[in-house]
């Protein structure tokens, strides 16, 4: 049980102290201990702006997020300003941090996250909310913004989930909607200026306010009551911010390099932001419009540097989907000169399954092949259609050829469950597609006799905002259950290797997806009754969470079920450019089984051009 | 990353650079494999040229002495890198340590001409801690020497055995404020501090702690006498 921890804080930072004997009985304490290569340490009484960057999952997960190292390199390049990092402690570091009474702190200096003048957390997803209430527990920050007192550093959001802000507006100050790259400059001269004037909190508050994409939920409070339930619809919109010219965003030249192994280790490129593609349950493929590319010199001087920084033995592309990139062929052809003289790799993840993908993966794997990953998402062409993922069953079993003849023998394929319109033909229709496969490989598979490795992996769909899809309902977990057993006893007959998504966190992922502040209410409510590291299965509590909401009188079908087009969705004060009546259209066209073109084969005029640049103005360059 | 290394790995390899390093509290909590990734980086980080392994995912070519447990410091530890590039041992040692991160420094280094590598050598560690538990009146050192036998549960891999440590003390110097003890290291047996503080612990009938354990020094025997792992017999002959 979470215990409610009020630490007595003095006038003058004094830093964290923890002992051996508790860093020598967890799991890993180097995820506690900081001091890694390119990590930056500043002198807290020569700077003003002390900004923290949270996240709200493990060590591991948390150094893998590129947005992090770009913020901290943007902030730590400032002299007024430093920027320190703070991740959740896992379990059993938690419990000896309350055993001790030891609060949260920073990995660089050890300081308490209290003594921050803000608290920038990272919303990825969304069944990380309830770390970040217990985070800020740790910290000995009130939950609740309406509780916090004058000295207490300012809490805000960014990132994907941010752009339904809701379910956390009662617990976050102030939102960044978007990309974070400008605006944390005008965030930092805010606080800045705010040290220096001597200025209160709500002053400080009241400057921030005024910066673009920043949304302050205080403002909206008089649009609820007491519950949490709206009364009526905000009048004026939150317009999102980005990177107009990626070419001139700033990048980490120095990426911080962990001692310990963690999910991504290898330092990675960010070749482009957006998707042209425009796959009608995907979120980033809509939040990050207009897709803006990164020339290939500026990428390769940045892949140089950044190999020459870390030492790292892999660079890997970074993207939402690696093979759209305009000039990928002159991108890999001079990063592999770069890598072979270095005795490094590259890796080119996120490849759509065509002829062009394999030879690039044989190119780029000379030796060693790993394993391949398609991701049909739906079974039958039918139901691709409907979500507008344009690829076709010949393209994936030619695609599949080439490869098993070039000796790849391991293929993942990707699907989900309960898209809109599915049939239980749909759901057999995956079966069928791996059966395919399989014959294809038994047709031109290596000589080595070796057996084919192949993995079907479905998860359940959850409607996210801001897709054409965001007005769905999720099938109900007794859906689930029946069709996932459908197609585990047809996968069981064609022996093949079945993995599938936890059906009830899936369910979680819908309610809190499209949640609202009212839910937000139940997402405190759940940690108070002591869940935390939901996404992590041997930590989700499905029983808390159901009490969680029902205490909280909140009707799970309600948040689950369709929602109507013409009432107000909770996030859509947000502008993100695309249109209401884009999704719309693009929601009655997968009703249809219509598919629609991807941004550069030809405009569809979604709202994005409304930001001047990327995909949208490439063709008038021409 | 291998323990030891085939020797017709080594043969191709241009200098064989063995380093003495310390390893201080900031990295105390890092992993032995993990200290070997932060060299690896570090040696690319320098732009040295590293001898790699040839088979079909090819590693970076490197030995260690014997690894160290999570939580102790050392003033004494020791690894031969293997380079394609005949480097001065000095040369390696300035650009290596200054890409090193803050704890782990370069103390000592010399080219090593045998084919012995530093793990396969290594006989005999000396540690230094203060103790809790034990002091002088119980004259601890003494009665220890003077035992026939230590001995100790040893548990690995979920099973328990009783093992006797005596044989692997060489020399051991108790007094009220700290503790120096000279005990086998190696691959031709090992003695962790931390089991020793468990012997004693069960010798003396009552919770004998450990605490702030440093290596200070790491020994190569030669001719029967034990001679540092850097001096020119070590590197120089077998």
């Amino acid at each position: 049980m979470p215990l409610y921890m009020r630490l007595s804080m003095g006038e003058v930072e004094m830093p964290v102290e923890i002992n051996d004997r508790i860093l020598m009985n967890v799991e890993k304490p180097a995820r506690y201990t900081g001091g890694e290569v390119n990590s930056v340490v500043k002198d807290h009484s020569k700077i003003k702006a002390k900004f923290a960057f949270c996240f709200p999952d493990v060590y591991e997960v948390a150094m893998s997020h590129l947005g992090g190292q770009i913020l901290y390199s943007i902030i730590n390049n400032r002299d007024d300003s430093l920027c320190e990092r703070i991740y959740a402690p896992w379990t059993d570091m938690e419990q000896a941090m309350r055993d001790n009474r030891i609060p949260l702190f920073s990995l660089e200096t050890k300081t308490k996250a209290y003594d921050f003048d803000c608290l920038g957390f990272t919303l990825q997803y969304e069944m990380s909310y309830t770390n970040i209430i217990n985070m800020l527990d740790l910290a000995g920050v009130s939950i609740m913004r309406k509780d916090r007192k004058e000295d207490e550093p300012l809490v805000c959001a960014g990132g994907p989930c941010a752009f339904n802000p809701e379910p956390l507006a009662e617990v976050v100050d102030f939102f960044l909607i978007g990309e974070g790259e400008e605006k944390i400059h005008s965030i930092l001269d805010a606080i800045n200026e705010a040290g220096e004037n001597n200025m209160s909190r709500s002053g400080l508050m009241e400057k921030i306010a005024e910066i673009e994409g920043i949304y302050v939920p205080a403002l909206y409070d008089g649009h609820f009551d007491e519950d949490g339930n709206k009364k009526s619809n905000f009048n004026s919109k939150v317009k999102k911010v980005l990177v107009k010219n990626l070419d001139d965003a700033p990048y980490p030249e120095k990426p911080i390099v962990p001692y310990i192994n963690i999910v991504h280790d290898r330092t990675m490129v960010e070749v482009f932001r957006g998707c042209i593609r425009g796959c009608r349950f995907c979120q980033a493929g809509f939040i990050y419009r207009p897709v803006r590319e990164k020339s290939p010199g500026k990428l390769e001087r940045e892949a140089e540097k950044k190999l020459d920084s870390t030492g790292y033995d892999e660079i890997s592309l970074a993207s939402l989907s690696t093979s759209d990139y305009s000039h990928l062929g002159e991108l890999t052809d001079s990063l592999l000169e770069l890598t072979e003289k270095r005795n490094t790799s590259l890796s080119l993840p996120s490849l759509r399954a065509d002829n062009f993908s394999i030879g690039l993966m044989e190119k780029v794997q000379k030796v060693r092949k790993s394993g391949l990953t398609f991701a049909p998402e739906a079974g039958t062409q039918r139901l691709r259609d409907v979500i507008n993922k344009n690829v076709t069953e010949e393209d994936m079993l030619k695609t599949a050829e080439i490869a098993f003849k070039g000796g790849w023998t391991t293929l993942k394929l990707y699907f989900m469950l309960g898209l809109p319109t599915e049939t239980m033909e749909d759901v057999k229709g995956i079966a069928d597609l791996a059966w395919k496969i399989k014959q294809v490989y038994r047709q031109h598979g290596n000589a080595s006799k070796k057996q084919l490795s192949l993995t079907v992996s479905t998860a359940f769909f959850v409607p996210k905002p801001f897709t054409p899809f965001q007005w769905e309902r999720q099938i109900t977990v007794d859906e689930m259950i029946e069709r996932q057993h459908y197609l585990n006893d047809l996968l069981k007959k064609a022996k093949i290797r079945y993995n599938w998504h936890d059906y009830k966190l899936s369910q979680m992922e819908g309610i809190v997806s499209r949640g609202d502040r009212k839910l937000g209410r139940a997402i405190i409510k759940a940690w108070e009754k002591g869940c935390s590291f939901d996404g992590w299965s041997e930590y989700f509590d499905y029983a808390k969470w159901m009490e969680a909401l029902d205490e909280c009188n909140i009707d799970v079908l309600q948040y689950t079920g369709e929602r109507d087009e013409n009432a107000e969705l909770p996030w859509e004060f947000i502008d993100i450019g695309v249109k209401k009546n884009f999704l719309l259209s693009e929601r009655n066209r997968a009703y249809k089984g219509v598919t629609s073109a991807n941004c550069r084969e030809e405009c569809l005029a979604c709202g994005a051009a409304c930001f001047g640049g990327g995909v949208c103005y490439e063709h008038n360059q021409d | 990353m291998h323990a030891g290394l085939p020797v017709s790995e080594e043969v191709c390899a241009m200098s064989i650079i063995r380093i003495k390093f310390e390893k201080g509290p900031q990295v105390r909590f890092i992993s032995h494999l993990d200290m070997m990734n932060s060299f690896q980086r570090a040696i690319r980080r320098a732009g040295l040229e590293a001898e790699y392994s040839h088979g079909f995912n090819p590693q970076m070519q490197m030995v260690f002495g014997a690894p160290l447990s999570l939580g102790y410091t050392s003033k004494a530890e020791y690894a031969d890198l293997l380079f394609a590039q005949d480097y001065e041992a000095l040369f390696v040692e300035t650009e290596l340590g200054k890409q090193l991160p803050p704890g782990l420094g370069i103390t000592k280094s010399g080219k090593r001409l045998t084919k012995k590598n530093i793990m396969a050598d290594i006989a005999f560690a000396e540690y230094e801690f203060s103790i809790k538990g034990l002091d002088d009146v119980d004259a601890p050192a003494k009665k220890i020497m003077s035992a026939d036998a230590l001995h100790v549960e040893k548990t690995r891999k979920n099973k328990t055995k009783v093992v006797d440590i005596r044989p692997m003390i060489k020399t051991i110097d108790i007094n009220s404020k700290k503790c120096i003890v000279l005990v086998k290291a190696g691959n031709s047996g090992n003695l962790n501090p931390r089991l020793l503080a468990m012997a004693l612990g069960k010798f003396f009938e009552r919770e004998v702690e450990f605490r702030n354990i440093c290596r200070i020094s790491q020994y190569v025997e030669r001719n029967g006498e034990l001679t540092d792992p850097l001096s020119e017999s070590a590197l120089e002959t077998v």
